[in-house]
């Protein structure tokens, strides 16, 4: 255990990166020491803007005096490679989700970080939510008695850059069951308890017929204890602005919802109605996300989640993937 | 303009619930029809007799136990199973009595079969009444009016507290959401995986049609055992290409907050006294439901849905 805050590098500063640099600056116990990106110039931008160092590989940042772990932001091909290249260099990883485009992949990035003896962490930031962790006490309360189903609804209109994101090309971002689905497939089995054992997937091509990937995505899962999940996630929604965010979870002697108005702040203006998220809400949750990590990294807590469960979203979202191309069930083994 | 007189044959329910007593007859004054008598088939069981008496008394009409009803009527509401439930459609084809049918799929395909077989053409209204909530009729006007523009998915949930469990939920409280769904996107082929236990209780769906629209359910009761059964959850949401629903249909209802707590008081009327109304334009022969070969069909579809949950593999179900 260590009282110093632990020195923190990222890879890849675009997109997700601006959520966990932003809990760096309010972070006691970590302080970001340097950053990388395959695009130095904009690594460089980020570097003077948050008074760290700058590199153009991530070699040079592993090399970094002061870096004792890693966030790994970097699309979803790449986790596999440079989770191995982190631990390797003998660096604690936060890696974004998924965990890797593979089972086999996301075993062997597992199976690495247990024999080096440090630590990893994959991204599922939804797990530290407020109202994620709102439905886990109520859950953990008894208050609905044992659960048996999950519905998570997160839907939205597109939001990703054009044709040219890799998001977009499957073979770069695994597909959307391993972009977005891990993380509401992720609250099912940890609400629940318990790890899939079967899957069965249905999507649509909303926005383009033209798309390799369903940017509408519903993912049903069936558990050994006969719970049941529906998990659904949407960029192809219209309107285009329209956010709309559900999750129930049902027990044997009550139910808890997450509505969509549940935050309570709505606005009815020219276009329509908006809602607002309450201040803080959003930041809130890489915040505590950061803290779950460093207090794992420094050996003050357990890791959230676990990796066999980060090991399973992996397992989940390909198993979801079989079957949006096959229409049939997917059933998948025990934990990791 | 009179009530219409209707004939409330058979107290059959779930367990203690008595749909016959304790939802359509309340309900009937505000819809514009009236009971003439209470009927039950002779051979009728103690308890149910009991249950009829019961029912008689309460709405000051006498008992009739016979082997077919010999009071007149322009409609039955009919609350019976099996093989007096199929008799009884004889003797409403023989009459031109339109027919409520209360749970259509508490009986088995086969049993419908035969009351298809014996109803032929005859006005059968299942007594789905969620068909007639008036959130649930808003949607449907929506869809079919591609006020959302073209229908994508359709995904509702049922939660009951309380009441009797019963061996058969899907058949008991999910078939009113896939007679929704089914409303909503019309005859499709559903290619889809079920879930649920081998006893009976909370089912769930995951499927797609034969036009790519997505469809989810989940249906189950909470506390069952718990005395003073009420919805805890009956949530609909239709997503178009133009735009989505978002239907709680535990409303209309307002809101009342005190120190003990939160309470609900529905407003507009209930969906019973709305599909009353319904079958009593049946009745005038201002409407004209599906015959009774479409429980056939939506039983098949159901047996399907649980063959899905039994061996954990994905079938094609047509409604």
């Amino acid at each position: 255990m260590s009282d110093q805050p632990l020195g923190i590098g990222i890879i890849g500063v675009g997109g997700i990166a601006d959520s966990h640099l932003a809990a760096l600056r309010t972070s006691t116990d970590a302080r970001l020491i340097a950053v990388c990106d395959v695009v130095v110039e904009r690594a460089q931008r980020v570097a003077e803007r948050e008074g760290c160092a700058a590199y153009g590989s991530v070699a040079e940042l592993l090399a970094a005096p002061g870096v004792d772990a890693v966030i790994c932001c970097t699309p979803n091909l790449t986790h596999e490679e440079l989770g191995h290249q982190v631990l390797a260099a003998g660096k604690h990883l936060l890696m974004e989700k998924p965990l890797a485009m593979s089972p086999a992949g996301a075993r062997s990035v597992a199976e690495d970080a247990a024999d080096r003896g440090l630590t990893l962490m994959v991204g599922h930031s939804h797990r530290f939510s407020a109202q994620s962790l709102a439905i886990r006490e109520v859950i953990d309360s008894g208050a609905i008695g044992t659960p048996r189903f999950v519905r998570v609804a997160m839907n939205g209109g597109w939001i990703w850059p054009g044709w040219q994101h890799w998001v977009l090309n499957p073979e770069l971002s695994g597909g959307h069951s391993f972009h977005n689905g891990v993380h509401l497939t992720d609250l099912a089995a940890w609400w629940l308890g318990e790890q899939a054992d079967s899957v069965f997937a249905s999507g649509q091509h909303a926005t383009s017929e033209a798309l390799q990937i369903f940017d509408y995505l519903v993912i049903g899962l069936g558990f050994p204890s006969g719970a049941s999940a529906i998990c659904e996630i949407s960029r192809g929604d219209n309107p285009r602005g329209a956010a709309y965010a559900e999750i129930t979870v049902v027990g044997t002697s009550g139910v808890v919802s997450r509505d969509w108005d549940a935050e309570g702040v709505l606005a009815w203006l020219d276009h329509g109605l908006a809602q607002w998220g309450p201040d803080g809400i959003a930041p809130a949750t890489f915040d505590r996300e950061l803290d779950s990590f460093v207090a794992a990294a420094q050996g003050r807590a357990a890791v959230e989640p676990p990796v066999a469960f980060a090991v399973h979203a992996v397992d989940v979202a390909a198993a979801s993937e079989e079957s949006l191309a096959t229409g049939e069930t997917v059933r998948i083994g025990a934990a990791a | 303009m009179s009530a219409l007189p209707v004939l409330l044959a058979g107290t059959v329910g779930v367990g203690t619930q008595n749909h016959q007593a304790e939802m359509w007859a309340p309900a009937l004054a505000a819809a514009g029809l009236a009971a003439t008598v209470v009927w039950l088939p002779t051979g009728s069981e103690q308890a149910a007799i009991d249950r009829g008496r019961s029912l008689a008394d309460d709405l000051g009409l006498a008992l009739q136990v016979s082997e077919t009803p010999d009071t007149p009527a322009a409609g039955a509401i009919v609350c019976l199973r099996g093989e007096a439930r199929r008799a009884f459609a004889e003797y409403a084809v023989a009459q031109q009595v339109p027919v409520l049918l209360d749970k259509p799929t508490l009986d088995s395909t086969t049993e419908l079969e035969a009351f298809a077989a014996a109803a032929g053409t005859l006005p059968v209204l299942p007594g789905h009444h969620l068909l007639s909530h008036p959130g649930f009729t808003r949607v449907l006007t929506a869809v079919r009016g591609a006020e959302i523009g073209l229908l994508r998915a359709v995904h509702a949930d049922m939660v009951t507290g309380g009441g009797e469990s019963q061996a058969d939920e899907l058949r008991n409280l999910g078939v009113h959401l896939i007679d929704a769904m089914r409303m909503l996107t019309g005859p499709a082929t559903v290619r889809l995986q079920a879930h649920g236990g081998a006893d009976g209780g909370p089912r769930t769906f995951l499927g797609k049609t034969d036009r790519g629209v997505v469809l989810s359910h989940h249906i189950s009761r909470a506390c069952a055992g718990a005395s003073l059964p009420r919805q805890l959850r009956l949530h609909l949401r239709v997503i178009g290409t133009h735009g989505f629903v978002d239907a709680d249909l535990t409303k209309p209802a307002l809101e009342v907050r005190t120190v003990d707590g939160t309470t609900a008081v529905p407003y507009a009327g209930g969906s019973a006294v709305r599909h009353l109304q319904m079958f009593a334009s049946i009745i005038r022969g201002a409407a004209r439901p599906a015959s009774a070969s479409d429980f056939v069909t939506l039983s098949r579809a159901l047996d399907g849905m649980a063959e899905s949950a039994a061996t954990g593999t994905a079938v094609s179900v047509t409604w």
